[in-house]
């Protein structure tokens, strides 16, 4: 009699075409942590069924014939594209999204219900399996599918909202151990909604005239570290006074909303700089035992919450003279590159890090450490120069 | 140097933030050599010394005949002088918000 296994590991299939705009899953098992899965190597049944396959190690071991719920998160970027890609500056916003309301595994299924939720009524969506409630759209429920079904469904609806993305994310980490952390990020904004049909003319798009160019990104908001100070908002022309920021002890955080230069309509693009300080004694430690070893605290994350980056690169720029530098992130990195930069006062110039990861969501809002060996009296040097 | 890592195992889950706990405690905040509240007052401090240097150097240079100078003391004067003003000076730096 064959004794049935007590199993660990899981495993999640995502079909090919929709798997080059994952951004990221999790998987939350009973014992409610999140867990990233890892993409395991190319195989046959990949290819045969079209398929990628991520491997999830599971906290804790499912005997035989037990049942186990897993939530499991799928982000996903540019699934939705508008339709009619170009509208006029009075005309809502509309997208169209193709999906599998199958659940698409590696696993056959007994039974499977999928519910697309949407602000309102679609415009259109597949009849078949359809149960349209308002602006839930249910599929299903399904019995016994086999492993990796696959169909499509195609929804169309409204969606005026503007879809802002970080084409890129540049952030310069510069330590002083005078007892400052100047932070300065450059930003790459672009508005992926419905582009403009004809020209863009201030007659019909202007601030006392409502509901034309609902689409357009106005304004955003980000949240600073409590203790930033010296906050700028920039771009190569100059500074750019349009911004309010506000220190909130009840969310510990400085909330700033900054309006560029002009309102991005869909396919605008804008470039700037936001840059704040923050005092040492916040985000660098010294370990207690071997006071020439530092830590250095910061965030992996964007200011910006809810918007994606598709690429950011962090610079750690350490006092010249640090030494033996390591970092820690809590999740996997792109790329690591080590260079030298110069500024006041140095022959060699300083080590810096520089740290890429791809397509940053909310989740990388996590804390990373780089740690170095640095010996605190030579920057009695920069004053005696 | 460009070191190319791939992304790899990406399972994070308690044990991890647990660990990090521990190592949190045997870390204390840093402390600069001087607190940046102090910052304005030792670049006055020190930008007046080297005022003062300076004033003595010019006026010793104006009151002596150059047969009756002597060298070692202007050199100690303009040294001393220069060392209190670069210093200060890079206080008065630092105290603006210009951390080098």
């Amino acid at each position: 009699m064959k004794k049935k296994k007590a199993l660990n590991t899981y495993y999640i299939a995502v079909p090919r075409e929709y798997d080059q705009f994952l951004a990221l899953i999790l998987v939350r098992d009973k014992n409610n942590k999140d867990i990233v899965p890892v993409r395991i190597q190319d195989n046959s049944v990949q290819a045969q069924y079209n398929a990628t396959i991520y491997k999830v190690d599971l906290t804790h071991y499912v005997e035989s014939n037990q049942e186990e719920q897993l939530i499991i998160t799928e982000t996903y970027f540019n699934r939705m594209s508008a339709l009619p890609k170009k509208i006029t500056i009075f005309e809502d916003q509309n997208v169209e999204i193709y999906d599998n309301p199958h659940f698409f595994s590696p696993y056959p299924t007994e039974k499977s219900q999928t519910t697309y939720k949407l602000a309102s009524s679609p415009i259109f969506y597949t009849e078949e399996d359809a149960t349209a409630k308002g602006g839930n759209i249910e599929y299903g429920p399904y019995r016994n599918d086999g492993a990796f079904t696959r169909s499509k469904i195609r929804l169309h609806f409204e969606n005026t909202r503007p879809f802002p993305v970080f084409k890129n994310v540049t952030r310069v980490i510069e330590v002083s151990h005078w007892g400052n952390i100047a932070i300065e990020d450059f930003y790459k904004l672009a508005n992926e909604g419905a582009e403009l049909t004809g020209e863009y003319n201030k007659v019909d798009f202007n601030k006392y005239t409502q509901h034309t160019g609902k689409n357009s990104l106005k304004n955003l908001k980000a949240k600073l570290p409590y203790n930033s100070w010296g906050v700028y908002y920039k771009d190569e022309v100059g500074n750019i006074s349009t911004s309010r920021a506000f220190r909130d002890s009840a969310s510990n955080s400085v909330d700033m909303t900054i309006e560029p230069r002009f309102a991005l309509l869909g396919g605008w693009k804008s470039n700037f700089y936001i840059g704040y300080n923050l005092p040492a004694k916040y985000t660098l430690f010294v370990e207690k035992a071997d006071p020439t070893n530092y830590y250095l605290r910061q965030n992996s994350g964007l200011i910006f919450k809810g918007i994606m980056a598709e690429e950011f690169t962090i610079k750690v720029i350490l006092p010249e003279g640090a030494t033996e530098i390591n970092y820690q992130f809590p999740f996997p990195l792109n790329e690591v590159s080590e260079e030298k930069s110069f500024s006041y006062f140095d022959f060699e110039g300083r080590p810096t890090f520089v740290f890429k990861i791809k397509n940053v969501v909310d989740y990388h809002d996590q804390t990373f450490t780089v740690n170095y060996k640095f010996s605190q009296n030579s920057i009695i040097r920069e004053p005696l120069m | 140097y460009l070191f190319f890592f791939q992304a790899e195992d990406g399972i994070r889950d308690a044990q991890e933030s647990r660990g990090l706990g521990d190592v949190y405690k045997r870390q204390v905040p840093y402390q600069a050599p001087v607190a940046s509240e102090e910052f304005e007052s030792w670049a006055l401090i020190l930008l007046f010394i080297g005022f003062c240097l300076m004033m003595w150097f010019f006026i010793y240079q104006i009151t002596y005949r150059k047969v009756e100078r002597y060298l070692i003391k202007e050199l100690t004067i303009g040294l001393l002088s220069a060392l209190f003003l670069g210093s200060g000076t890079f206080f008065f730096l630092l105290s603006v918000g210009l951390y080098m």
